[in-house]
């Protein structure tokens, strides 16, 4: 049990001394690759922390820290389990539609050319909220500046350490990236339990499966339908060797004219043209 | 010689004659009351002609199915797909058309000048059948096309001078485009028709033939519509909190600020009260930074039928088939080059000095056309090109107009000089401050050269002062506060929304958005509301529901877009006629055989919106 407790002090976490107990039970006799030691705290990375808990609830770090509401640092580390998270920056709506894939495009599509295509409404930096645990109480914390080792994809189960001092308001821990090291681990049945999708819908009294049900949204156009068309197309092959009434001109003759003529004076044209529609007008009766 | 020459209307005809002939030509009538005959002399490369001018009324001549297939018990609906065609002329055009015949018979040579685009050449094959028909010796060399992109003398001429044969290739994909259109029209409101007219809750949405129509065009524009209103009715609302900081500045001089956070805003209230319990506490500001750089607001780019379509629905409140209407007769008069065009580009020396002198004359923009004429023409190039007409553009002071007409043609002048302009230049100025950990900015904006902005009042830019403080200047602000707000659902389309839907995903071309959009209107599918945005009708929500639960393709774009895409290829040169339509004949049959199969979806789906 004393190898135990060094492997863990090794990796610089605290863990409470009915949770080694209770590890040592578990890992004496069962096999698997590395020391005892190393399956351990494997072990214990990879466990819904509430299991080492289950006949009390008993006194543990976080019991005092909650019971003090008023204190604004903490000075002691702590070992939790990220229950779940999620992004607080930005709509809920939104992140769930993208995460069982049923955010339409066209949404953002609008006929306005002031606003940029294809662009939703700004937001912030991330700031994720995480709901932790250490097998017995229950805390949040906030991402008060950005943390590069937690994202949205961090797995529930995920263990990690709290760093001295921690700000503390309200109940929250606020957290800056020397806050918090993130030991690592997974447990699948938080996975099922926590995913975001799950997580996100049950914020929003959706129903999830409702939603996954929907038809998929109208996916975005191939582009290679959208060229523009061509109407003018080459012209003529035979146009040279025909007998006609008029000299036929060659049809390249006609693109280069197009680029030039397109614009040519005409004056006198213009001013007489300027008078002759009214003129015609009145003399027509149309 | 005598050579006969077709226009695509009345007002086109009168105008090209007047200009080719630099003054009026004797006029004469035909046998339909609305097509007059114009009759001058010119010289086509050297040759003396009498020029024969008369026009159509749009589309001569239309295809149905073959008489036996006509009756709606005559037949299964499927083979709707395979019937036999025939192209016949409708009573009301019988006159145009023995004019022509008439007409036909004296003259040596035929020239098209229908609208250059895909339907004009389309209506050019059927004036030419319709001739060749009367007299045989039209023959290949002796039918010629007209290219014009504006009805004034030197495009007239310029035409006459670089006469063309016209293009099959155009014609065929208008063919293909309007044979599917019929079968597939055809089908599905034969099947929807015949088993849901007799439904007393139906009765009020067939339309005045008691038909419950069907087009594969406007089903996906519709689909736009309803997935909309869809995504409205399923959004979630979410509070959110963010902070407010306002500070009543004295020195360097007076000013209100209003700062925004750069979280911009949190969607938990907890951890924002936590932050705005810290900056209450220790609420001293310091500016962080003072960033002054030049800003421009961009000019408009040359204009095309979509951005005319849009605008002109956004500000002027009229609607595309309208304004497309208005266009039209514009250009009919020699007034505005062709309104439909895709091209946002202006060929290089293309007479744009001579363009902005005509609007010289105007009391209104007069002002500013001079300016523009001492400072040169500049206009902004897009990228797209049709190659066949520039953007759209005014060719003369028209200072007769009235009403809707002359709204849209000022924007056209108007939009015109501004892409012709500068852009609009300032400096944009960014003042951040920092209260404990979070960040605060409020942007200035000095505007120093409006340049196109006073020509073109559809574009906004306002000024906002900030004062300029040193950084590190420190001061409490006058105010903190944490409000509260939620978000809301996306709005309903617009018009100009549904154009940039239907451009994007390939629906329709810029000739026909304005007119599927009127069709799911006319059928009350869709209506707009006060606000000028659509929603869907309850018969608009059935159809589209009860075809999604069959096939959801239907009211996705991507058959449509796929079938317009074909329809390019056939204009280019890539792939012919009988393949492409034979291929969305099939396309579609299948499709109608599930319809067929799984029509109950249908029927339950009108059921559950009409109760």
């Amino acid at each position: 049990m004393q190898q135990i407790k060094n492997e863990f002090r090794k990796r610089n976490v605290q863990v409470p001394e009915e949770v080694l107990a209770v590890l040592h039970q578990e890992i004496t006799g069962s096999r698997g690759v590395g020391t005892l030691e190393q399956r351990a705290v494997e072990l214990w990375k990879n466990a819904d922390l509430r299991s080492f808990y289950q006949a009390h609830a008993a006194s543990t770090p976080l019991t005092k820290i909650l019971q003090n509401k008023s204190t604004t640092k903490i000075g002691e580390s702590l070992c939790l389990q990220i229950d779940s998270l999620r992004d607080v920056s930005r709509p809920a709506y939104q992140q769930l539609q993208k995460v069982i894939n049923r955010f339409g495009e066209n949404v953002l599509v609008t006929g306005d050319a002031e606003t940029a295509p294809n662009k939703s409404e700004p937001t912030g930096k991330r700031m994720l909220l995480l709901n932790l645990t250490d097998g017995s109480k229950d805390i949040q914390a906030m991402e008060y500046q950005v943390i590069k080792t937690l994202s949205i994809d961090t797995p529930p189960g995920t263990k990690v350490r709290l760093i001295p001092p921690i700000m503390f308001r309200k109940g929250i821990l606020l957290l800056t990236s020397e806050n918090i090291h993130v030991i690592g681990g997974q447990v699948a049945c938080l996975q099922e339990k926590f995913a975001q999708k799950r997580v996100l819908a049950s914020l929003l009294n959706a129903d999830l499966d409702a939603m996954e049900k929907a038809a998929p949204p109208c996916p975005p156009p191939n582009q290679a339908t959208n060229s523009v068309v061509g109407l003018r197309q080459v012209v003529v092959q035979n146009a040279g060797n025909q007998q006609n009434g008029f000299d036929d001109p060659d049809g390249d003759a006609f693109l280069a004219n197009v680029a030039v003529n397109w614009g040519e004076d005409d004056p006198d044209a213009d001013a007489f043209l300027a008078g002759a529609l009214d003129d015609f007008d009145r003399l027509s009766q149309n | 010689m005598r050579v006969l020459n077709v226009a695509e209307k009345n007002d086109a005809a009168k105008n090209i004659a007047l200009c080719a002939n630099r003054g009026p030509p004797n006029r004469r009538e035909g046998l339909s009351q609305y097509n007059k005959i114009y009759e001058f002399q010119y010289q086509i490369n050297g040759h003396q002609c009498t020029m024969i001018m008369t026009s159509v009324s749009g589309h001569l001549l239309t295809q149905d199915f073959s008489p036996q297939y006509r009756q709606w018990q005559s037949c299964p609906i499927v083979e709707l797909f395979d019937a036999p065609l025939q192209t016949i002329c409708p009573p009301n055009y019988q006159n145009i058309k023995r004019t022509l015949e008439r007409e036909a018979r004296t003259c040596q040579q035929l020239i098209i000048w229908t609208d250059c685009d895909r339907e004009g050449e389309n209506i050019g094959y059927e004036v030419i059948e319709v001739c060749r028909a009367a007299n045989p010796r039209l023959g290949p060399q002796h039918v010629w096309r007209a290219r014009f992109s504006e009805i004034t003398p030197q495009a007239v001429n310029n035409a006459l001078r670089n006469l063309v044969p016209p293009d099959e290739r155009i014609s065929n994909a208008v063919a293909c485009r309007s044979e599917l259109d019929l079968r597939i029209g055809a089908a599905f409101t034969r099947l929807m028709t015949m088993r849901f007219r007799e439904i007393a809750q139906y009765k009020p949405f067939l339309n005045e033939k008691g038909l419950l129509s069907y087009g594969s065009c406007q089903f996906p524009t519709l689909g736009f519509v309803v997935e909309r209103y869809k995504e409205i009715s399923r959004f979630i609302r979410e509070d959110f909190w963010k902070i407010k900081v306002t500070h009543e500045f004295k020195k360097p001089e007076k000013a209100r600020v209003e700062f925004h956070w750069q979280r911009v805003r949190l969607f938990d209230q907890l951890c924002c009260e936590v932050i705005f319990d810290i900056c209450k506490e220790r609420p001293e500001a310091t500016v962080t930074g003072l960033t002054e750089k030049p800003k421009s607001k961009w000019r408009p780019l040359p204009m095309d039928t979509i951005e005319l379509e849009k605008l002109a629905s956004r500000m002027l409140k009229i609607n595309a088939k309208e304004t497309m209407r208005i266009a039209e007769k514009l250009y009919s008069q020699g007034l505005i080059s062709y309104p439909r065009t895709e091209t946002n580009i202006f060929p290089k020396d293309f007479g744009l000095p001579n363009l902005v002198q005509q609007q010289i004359a105007s009391p209104v923009w007069g002002a500013f056309a001079q300016n523009l004429l001492q400072l040169g023409p500049n206009p902004r190039a897009g990228k797209k090109s049709d190659q066949a007409h520039p953007p759209i553009h005014p060719l003369k002071f028209a200072p007769n107009l009235a009403g809707n007409e002359k709204r849209v043609y000022e924007l056209i002048v108007r939009h015109f000089l501004a892409t012709c302009s500068g852009d609009a230049k300032g400096f944009e100025t960014i003042l951040t401050i920092q209260i404990t950990e979070e960040f605060f900015q409020a942007d200035g904006l000095v505007i120093t050269e409006r340049n196109y902005l006073d020509v073109y009042p559809y574009d906004k830019w306002e000024a906002k002062t900030i004062p300029h403080c040193s950084v590190g200047l420190k001061f409490i602000p006058t105010r903190i506060e944490m409000a509260a707000g939620q978000t809301s659902p996306p709005a309903l389309l617009s018009e100009s929304d549904l154009i940039a839907l239907m451009e994007k995903h390939g629906i329709g071309t810029d000739a026909t958005h304005a007119e599927h959009i009127e069709t799911i209107q006319t059928r009350q599918y869709a209506g707009m509301n006060d606000d000028r945005r659509f929603t869907p009708g309850r018969i608009g929500m059935g159809l589209v529901d009860g075809y999604d639960a069959i096939d959801r393709a239907m009211s996705r774009p991507h058959l449509r877009s796929q079938l317009e895409a074909s329809l390019k290829d056939i204009c280019e040169g890539r792939r012919n006629k009988a393949d492409v339509l034979q291929e969305q004949i099939d396309n579609y049959r299948g499709i109608f055989l599930q319809a067929q199969a799984q029509i109950q979806k249908l029927r339950d789906a009108l059921d559950r919106y009409t109760q």
